[in-house]
């Protein structure tokens, strides 16, 4: 542009000269025709107009130069921010990982489809069965491969001890595709999916590594299981492995008889799309083949049908859903308490830089300009915070993992990755420029005139900008307030559960849990004679007190209907459910629960002597309120004389350690008299040294050397397990409300400091005329108090209103606890005054001289 | 929000009949209807064994049985789950669902 400009100059020179004028004065007579050349070059700038990136370069160094100039500002933004950016990416996290992607980082995409047979109207996700399988993946044109798997019960025996495989049965083109990384060996191939051929097995990363050594020359050993031989053919990479929770795959191999029973569906099936074909395309013939095999197999088919869905649709959620709704909800207010702060703290700002922008505006700056300019300060701000809140996030996740441990594996599934990355970024420019419309709004509107004048007198909390401020600070407060009064009214109710006596004593008491196989042990006299043996040789070990078979532990389990004597006979389905335990004898010493009335059962309790049974107190009170139990039948099903059992004992109450603590009632069958397969031996022992579990597992062996021992840990970390779930979510709305605490108190102390600065004038006129110290204090604290005090009141309001929608959704909980509703208003009134205290104390400390001299 | 899946029943026909008798008393012929109903296996399975099995079931104290009348007048023994018969299948059906959700899981995520 600058030669552009000098050539005219020049041409005009030239012309000059050429009419005659001396050179100087030409030039000097150019520039005068031409006008003032910076004037201009700066008009034909404006209009060719600098590209946006030079812009926005300039805003941000400007912003930066701002930003850097008022540290305490730029801080407590950037820190606040990055707390509430830092919790909403951790929660989305957990979100992410626990349900919206619960198979792990993103496998394939839309062209994985689970197939599932329907039966309208009741049926929409039936598993499938082999014979129809066979004839979907002869016939349907749609999918590149299909495959199917199926539950199988393996157990591990021949090297040490023996052990239970989860596993699975799994058609050929399953691992065969090696889209699964197999850290050994190789996946199935057709060969092997023939019975006779099938003895084959592939292992997970765990299972190696544990019981093979992670030996890299594992393929080809041969592993017994369920008796035969079977050749390690392959180990599934680690992952999967930790994922998933599957031991071991073996192959499909269809028997005979599984082809025949076209109406037995036991398989899940799994297909691929063909590339080109749509998932509509492929419903379109499943529907047509499906319609084809009910006409030709009507006993087994007709009315059945088919249904796709892709495999990022399915659901694996659980309850957690609604626990997870709930913490997003509350990491939604942080994330509201810390914008109204920072937009607080702007708006302060603002006023303080109004004169800064009148100028500019004076300049010539065009308001949306200065709009802009000041939400580049304000996203600069949130990307800063969002930056470290990414931080604070995968520090938070590291610590969540730690309760990936017990009933929470899944947790260890959950981590940045770039989708979760993107959701921060885009949340920190949207927080940026939701805090930052409001103050750029209101600094670009100043007019230069109305500013110098103002600025003279010192306003105060006048207009609307005050009202807003004011307005933002009790939104702080009563979200603070219904954050943690939530959080405390559950953490309260967790407590008061912990202290609880639930019943029985965990102290010391250790479980080895078994499943014994079917058939080996179908009978129950089998089943007896196993617990019996078992029972004997674990009092036998050094260190055991006492030791007792169950069939369950105090943890939520199925009902089993009953009824009493002498009451009018219902239909089954009416009858009212009890807990129903079967035990030996020592049970009830062994888990230290009081017998009440009566006795216990005894060695004299056999299969061939009367039936017995022991009620709890809970049973006792409701079905037989001022009749004695003693003596008296109940019926846990069956009917006829023999399964009516004679009631010889009362014991006290156990809680069943679950969700829902109400108490229930319980009976108590003798073992011997009412086995089941499901057994936990629970052992009293005051040690829990390896040397003694191994010697513990050691009893089962010896009555039966390939009886694998599912578990064997303390009660008490059973126990944790089922209530895992609910101290995570408890805790994370614990840390949550802290921060919204501290957010909203720094919230406070700006707004009243600020006040404090804005009326210094003020201060220094009363105290001139004669204002004490507790004068001034009065003022500012009344301030901070009604600010305070309306929060407050919107706070408990909001509170009893969500504590009404949480109980519905978290645990039946009511969180409307008066004790809490007053301790939460005192400790935030206690913060208010401590934010206030500060400030006030400046304001004391105001020299009438200074102030009155100042502007 | 139950979807509608019906219930796995692995093994065999003890397991089923056991199945069967989940939810209400039933006399045999009833037992076989619902046994169709619940997978098609009594085609494979002749009434013939039906009965063997349930008599067994009833010695070895997992299913009582009680005469009465049927749903057209005529004498009929009524099956119904003892407590241990009931232990037994919740057992089984509990070990089962936790293995094929194991695997479930994996083999989506391919």
């Amino acid at each position: 542009m600058n030669e552009e400009m000098r050539s005219h100059l020049d041409g005009l020179t030239e012309r000059n000269v050429l009419a005659g004028l001396p050179p100087q004065e030409a030039r000097f007579l150019a520039q005068r025709q031409f006008g003032n050349l910076d004037q201009i070059k700066e008009r034909a700038r404006d209009q060719r107009g600098i590209s946006w990136i030079e812009e926005l370069i300039l805003d941000l160094r400007y912003a930066m130069r701002t930003l850097g100039k008022n540290p305490g500002m730029t801080a407590t933004i950037v820190f606040t921010m990055a707390l509430a950016i830092g919790a909403s990416t951790g929660v989305f996290s957990v979100i992410d990982g626990l349900l919206l992607h619960p198979l792990g980082p993103d496998p394939h995409t839309e062209r994985e489809i689970r197939i599932f047979e329907t039966q309208s109207p009741k049926i929409s996700e039936s598993r499938v069965s082999a014979a129809n399988f066979i004839d979907w993946k002869k016939q349907a044109k749609s999918f590149a491969f299909m495959r199917a798997g199926a539950g199988a019960d393996l157990n591990l025996t021949g090297s040490g001890e023996p052990v239970h495989l989860v596993a699975g049965r799994a058609t050929a083109e399953l691992l065969g595709t090696h889209t699964w990384t197999l850290a050994l060996g190789r996946g199935f191939l057709p060969e092997d999916d023939v019975p006779g051929k099938n003895k084959v097995i592939i292992v997970s990363y765990q299972i190696w590594q544990r019981l093979l050594g992670g030996d890299p020359r594992a393929i080809g050993r041969i592993l017994q299981v369920n008796g035969e031989s079977y050749t390690l053919i392959g180990v599934i990479g680690e992952e999967i492995s930790r994922f998933s929770g599957a031991d071991a795959f073996i192959p499909m191999a269809f028997t005979d008889q599984e082809r025949a029973e076209r109406g037995r569906r036991t398989l899940g099936v799994w297909g691929r799309l063909k590339p080109g074909v749509t998932l509509a395309e492929a419903q379109a013939e499943m529907n047509v083949l499906a319609a084809q095999l009910a006409r030709q197999y009507p006993d087994t088919n007709q009315g059945w049908g088919v249904s796709l869905v892709p495999v990022n649709q399915l659901q694996y959620g659980s309850g957690l859903r609604e626990a997870l709704w709930a913490l997003l909800g509350a990491v939604g207010c942080v994330l509201i308490i810390a914008c109204a702060n920072a937009a607080n703290l702007l708006l302060a700002r603002a006023t303080a830089r109004s004169r800064e922008m009148a100028v500019r505006a004076a300049l010539g700056a065009a308001r949306a300009r200065l709009v802009r300019q000041l939400l580049t300060e304000s996203v600069l701000l949130s990307l800063l915070g969002g930056t470290a809140g990414v931080l604070f996030a995968h520090w938070g996740l590291a610590a969540v993992h730690g309760y990936a441990g017990s009933g929470m594996e899944r947790l260890g599934y959950v981590g940045l990755n770039s989708g979760i990355l993107a959701f921060a970024l885009v949340l920190s420019m949207g927080t940026g420029l939701l805090f930052g419309l409001a103050p750029a709004w209101f600094a670009a509107g100043a007019n230069l005139n109305d500013t110098l004048k103002r600025s003279l007198r010192g306003s105060g909390e006048s207009g609307s900008r005050g009202q807003l401020r004011s307005a933002l600070v009790m939104i702080e407060v009563a979200l603070a307030m219904v954050l943690v009064a939530e959080a405390g009214g559950l953490i309260r109710r967790l407590v008061e559960r912990g202290r609880l006596d639930p019943g029985f004593g965990a102290e010391h008491v250790t479980v080895l849990q078994l499943r014994l196989p079917q058939p080996k042990y179908a009978k129950p006299g089998e089943q007896v004679a196993f617990a019996t043996a078992v029972v004997t040789h674990l009092r036998d070990v050094p260190g055991v007190q006492m030791a007792s078979a169950t069939t369950s532990l105090p943890i939520p389990q199925p009902g089993f209907g009953f009824q009493i004597d002498g009451r009018p006979s219902r239909p089954h389905s009416d009858w009212p459910v009890t807990s129903a335990y079967a035990v030996t004898s020592d049970y009830f010493s062994v888990m230290k629960i009081r017998l009440l009335q009566g006795r216990a059962f005894t060695a004299q309790d056999t299969p061939q002597s009367p039936r017995v049974a022991i009620i709890n107190e809970t049973l006792a009170k409701q079905y037989f309120q001022n009749e004695n139990p003693i003596g008296r039948h109940i019926d846990l099903g069956g009917s006829g004389l023999d399964t009516w059992r004679e009631i010889v004992g009362i014991v006290g109450d156990v809680t069943e350690f679950g969700d829902d603590t109400a108490v229930t009632p319980q009976v108590y069958e003798p073992f011997d008299q009412s086995p089941g397969p499901g057994l936990n031996f629970v052992v009293n022992s005051p040690e829990d040294g390896a040397s003694i579990l191994s010697s513990l597992k050691q009893q089962i062996y010896s009555v039966d050397k390939d009886q694998p021992v599912l578990s064997i840990r303390s009660l008490q970390s059973i126990l944790d397990e089922q209530v895992a779930g609910q101290h995570f979510a408890v805790h994370l709305l614990g840390v949550f409300s802290l921060i919204a605490l501290v957010i909203a108190s720094v919230g406070i102390y700006a707004v009243v400091a600020y006040t404090v600065t804005q009326r210094t004038t003020e201060i220094g006129i009363r105290m001139a005329l004669g204002a004490q110290t507790e004068d001034v204090l009065r003022l500012i604290l009344t301030h901070g108090a009604r600010l305070i005090g309306f929060g407050l009141l919107v706070g408990i309001g909001a509170a009893l209103a969500v504590g009404r929608t949480v109980e519905s959704l978290l645990y039946h909980v009511n969180t409307n606890d008066p004790l809490v509703l007053a301790a939460v208003t005192l400790l935030l009134v206690a913060v208010g005054v401590f934010a206030c205290a500060l400030p006030s104390y400046r304001a004391t400390r105001v020299d009438p001289i200074v102030a009155l001299r100042c502007e | 929000m139950a979807k509608g899946k019906p219930d796995l029943v692995y093994g065999t026909l003890d397991m089923l009949i056991l199945k069967a008798l989940q939810h209400e008393p039933r006399h045999g012929l009833g037992v076989a209807d619902r046994i169709q109903q619940m997978s098609g296996e009594i085609l494979k399975v002749e009434q013939g064994s039906l009965y063997p099995a349930l008599y067994r079931l009833e010695a070895e104290g997992w299913i009582s049985g009680e005469w009465g009348f049927s749903e057209n007048n005529r004498k009929a023994r009524y099956y119904q789950l003892t407590a241990s018969g009931r232990r037994q299948l919740s057992a089984e059906t509990e070990h089962w669902s936790r293995i094929t959700a194991a695997v479930d899981l994996v083999l989506s995520r391919i």
